[in-house]
């Protein structure tokens, strides 16, 4: 009896031991709404899951904020001649809070339909974002969707496509879209743009 | 040496013979011995069948809660595997891998409760048998008479001896 019971507790021992996944420091990308694994924290400053002694705020990091003041069409940030799958332009920015709004102005080039697409890499770990095209009077010509939910590099892709016509002028918005916040702790996140 | 001398030299030497002799000399070791009037043996007493069913259903019991628990820690252990990681990033902490997470949790509770129920089950099943342990009986069986058997056979006949009890 005394051998079942020891041999029993050994089996039992091991299973405890086998249930605990090992996961080490940094090597995975925060969640939705900064989700991560039992003993690991959100650091938001690489959007990691990192030991709660690593974990640093969020930031905008170097360039984010550059364009800033951006928050109307008017101040808008030149990004200049982009379309038609022929000329392509990476834009980084950041949303710093539940508020702010980012603007682009752009224009599509001569000798073409005219067709802009735009594609947005946020954090899924911090409030999500969405992205508009409109025309130079700010009228919305096309909204994004999400097109992908999560990649590989913890951001979700959202993307937005429309037909602008040759040489127009044209704005691009980015501001926050519907989805979760951390109830307004993590109502923030930084992004960058692929245009052509 | 005169007829005197040789008689003390005869009853002497006999004397010498007789004391010679070993002490059990007289046993006839080929004389007929008396035939065996008993057979003693033990004999182990049964269970009943009460006891037989508590203790196969402790057995039986026992084995399948450690078949339960040993499912449930292959798949936690599984699931450990699926989001272990050590230095390279692997991905995004998405729900999916939370609810993997969670299970490799729960199926580990439900390990450490199977085997748990196992042990109890197969500790009850041994005491149980060390408890109800029937003992043994001595049983004595006596013999009758020897009936003698002669066979003929070409060239001679075979004797033999029959006892029935």
């Amino acid at each position: 009896m005394v051998r079942a019971t020891g041999t029993a507790l050994a089996l039992a021992l091991l299973g405890l031991a086998a249930c605990d996944p090992d996961i080490g420091s940094g090597t995975y990308y925060c969640g939705p709404e900064r989700a991560c694994p039992e003993d690991l924290r959100c650091d938001e400053a690489t959007a990691r899951c990192v030991f709660p002694q690593l974990v640093d705020v969020f930031d905008c990091g170097p360039d984010g904020n550059v364009n800033e003041p951006d928050d109307a069409a008017a101040e808008a940030h030149d990004v200049g001649t982009i379309g038609c799958d022929r000329l392509e332009s990476v834009q980084v920015g950041c949303v710093d809070n539940a508020g702010d709004v980012d603007y682009l102005r752009g224009v599509t080039p001569a000798g073409c339909a005219g067709e802009v697409t735009i594609e947005l890499f946020a954090p899924v770990a911090f409030m999500p974002l969405t992205i508009e095209i409109l025309d130079e009077g700010g009228a919305v010509l096309a909204t994004g969707a999400v097109c992908t939910e999560v990649d590989d590099d913890g951001e979700q892709r959202v993307c937005v496509s429309a037909e602008v016509g040759a040489a127009t002028p044209y704005l691009v918005r980015i501001q926050r879209a519907d989805g979760g916040d951390c109830g307004g702790a993590c109502a923030y996140n930084r992004y960058h743009l692929t245009m052509y | 040496m005169s007829a005197g001398n040789l008689g003390i030299a005869l009853v002497a030497a006999a004397g010498v013979a007789v004391a010679a002799v070993p002490a059990r000399a007289d046993t006839d070791y080929f004389g007929a011995k008396p035939a065996p009037t008993e057979i003693k043996y033990r004999k182990a007493r049964s269970r009943t069948a009460g006891q037989k069913l508590t203790i196969g259903g402790l057995a039986a019991g026992g084995v399948l809660a450690g078949a339960v628990g040993l499912y449930f820690h292959l798949d936690s252990r599984d699931a450990a595997d699926e989001l272990s990681a050590d230095a390279e990033i692997v991905g995004t902490w998405t729900a999916d891998r939370q609810a993997t997470y969670d299970r490799a949790g729960s199926s580990g509770i439900k390990a450490i409760v199977g085997y748990s129920v196992g042990a109890l089950l197969l500790g009850g099943a041994v005491v149980a048998l060390w408890k109800t342990e029937p003992g043994e009986d001595e049983v004595v069986l006596t013999t009758r008479r020897a009936a003698p058997t002669l066979e003929p056979v070409a060239g001679g006949a075979v004797v033999g001896g029959v006892w029935p009890w």
